[in-house]
């Protein structure tokens, strides 16, 4: 077992699936303080976020064989990660669910958001700690998966089912969100 | 399984669970079953709209609603006998076809609008060419002839209460009689002497109008150009018209 820790998740992946499910211990490793800090976004409680993702880690193994092994496995782990949690979230109502589409997914974007997307990271991972838990959860998702995971525009597209473009607008106006509730608390942002 | 996570407690929980074998991986022949369930759905529902939608449209057609010349009042006409609930029924159709089709990743990752106009396109364009086909011609004589159990009442009652349409047989001093496209014959009731002033034997129109017994009274009159075919969605394909009623013609009382 010596090359494991050298092995991409994707051959990982495709290694469980075949049956050698002894490697889904490492996988999950991998994974637990990233899905840990995730969940703990959602649900305040420690003990309620180590629970789900307990559970999110059991229905990753349960759903290994829907993967495909050709794309990356971190999206598709946050994707079950984010049902689980809404789902979460909906059968405790902390989250009022209307299931109706926002305004933001219907129209194209024509703004080129990804210039931004490598400049200000550094700067908003400061600020986004002061303010995150006053954003709506439509904003406050992308943002944490953008600046805390590291997920490209694309990769949150996929994890939130919605438009590459509607991920950059809401990572944009959740910036804006931010600047002004970390403005209104007094802080200097360096701009 | 190994027991390599010291600092993982969350995932090692998992593992436990796994090697007792609480926990088990689901086939991939499950997933495969769910896509074509997915996909066979979404084609059905596509399906089912593109059939309403021709029917929406057959039925404006064989009311003659469609042949309606323009003008407010037409529009005032054609908008209270538009058939709401199927065009209801077909809007909450392609909601719920949008919302199959969002779960696959190339249409999600689009603004919604993209999809949505590309759903509506196809009915649309699917429906109007359906629509034109001798297809709900037959479905109406099988209805007709009582061989069409499920989609019977569909074609039973898709005739708006107070839009009718014929052929003028007969010309008297307070209104005109008419044959329908399915052979019936009316007296139709004037409630203005004006309304008969450009049209004569042999024309066909379209009364608005309460219907009472044979009589009609005419609260709006429309003559429909000749040149469209008002009867050929009561034509059977091989030139026959529909079932014949009793023949009695009726005096304008």
């Amino acid at each position: 077992m010596g090359d494991q820790s050298e092995q991409k998740d994707e051959e990982l992946a495709s290694l469980i699936q075949s049956g050698r499910t002894e490697f889904f211990s490492i996988l999950m490793g991998r994974y637990e303080t990233k899905i840990l800090r995730y969940a703990s976004k959602f649900l305040y409680n420690p003990e309620d976020a180590k629970d789900a993702v307990q559970d999110i880690f059991t229905k990753a193994y349960m759903n290994i064989k829907s993967f495909d092994v050709r794309r990356k496995f971190s999206p598709w782990l946050y994707r079950l990660a984010h049902n689980e949690l809404i789902n979460l979230l909906d059968r405790r109502r902390i989250r009022t669910f209307v299931p109706l589409p926002d305004l933001d997914i219907f129209l194209p974007n024509f703004t080129r958001n990804n210039v931004a997307e490598h400049i200000d990271r550094q700067e908003y991972q400061k600020i986004i700690d002061a303010c995150l838990d006053k954003l709506e959860l439509k904003y406050k998702e992308p943002v944490i998966l953008f600046y805390l995971e590291e997920l490209s525009y694309k990769e949150i597209s996929q994890v939130m089912q919605i438009p590459v473009s509607t991920v950059g607008i809401r990572i944009n106006r959740a910036k804006k969100l931010m600047k002004t509730i970390f403005d209104k608390q007094g802080y200097n942002h360096g701009k | 399984m190994e027991n390599n996570n010291q600092q993982n407690p969350i995932t090692q929980k998992v593992a436990q669970e796994i090697e007792k074998g609480k926990v088990k991986m689901k086939p991939r022949s499950y997933f495969i079953f769910r896509g074509i369930l997915l996909s066979a759905g979404s084609v059905v529902v596509l399906l089912f709209i593109v059939y309403l939608v021709s029917f929406i449209i057959f039925s404006l057609r064989t009311s003659g609603l469609i042949f309606l010349p323009g003008g407010f009042s037409s529009i005032g006409i054609l908008f209270g006998a538009l058939p709401w609930l199927l065009i209801g029924l077909a809007a909450f159709l392609v909601v719920i076809l949008e919302a199959f089709a969002e779960r696959f990743e190339f249409i999600h990752q689009r603004p919604l609008v993209y999809s949505l106009f590309v759903i509506i396109a196809v009915v649309l364009i699917g429906g109007f060419l359906i629509g034109n086909t001798p297809l709900h011609n037959l479905l109406l004589y099988s209805e007709q002839e009582g061989h069409l159990p499920f989609l019977g009442p569909l074609y039973h009652s898709f005739d708006s209460q107070n839009v009718h349409n014929g052929i003028v047989t007969q010309i008297a001093a307070n209104g005109f009689t008419i044959q329908t496209p399915d052979t019936q014959v009316f007296n139709v009731i004037l409630t203005s002497p004006t309304q008969k002033d450009d049209i004569g034997v042999g024309d066909t129109i379209i009364i608005v109008g309460p219907v009472n017994g044979n009589n009609i009274r005419a609260d709006e009159i429309k003559k429909v150009e000749e040149d469209h075919d008002l009867f050929l969605s009561h034509r059977h394909p091989d030139g026959r018209m529909q079932p014949e009623n009793d023949g009695n013609e009726h005096e304008i009382k």
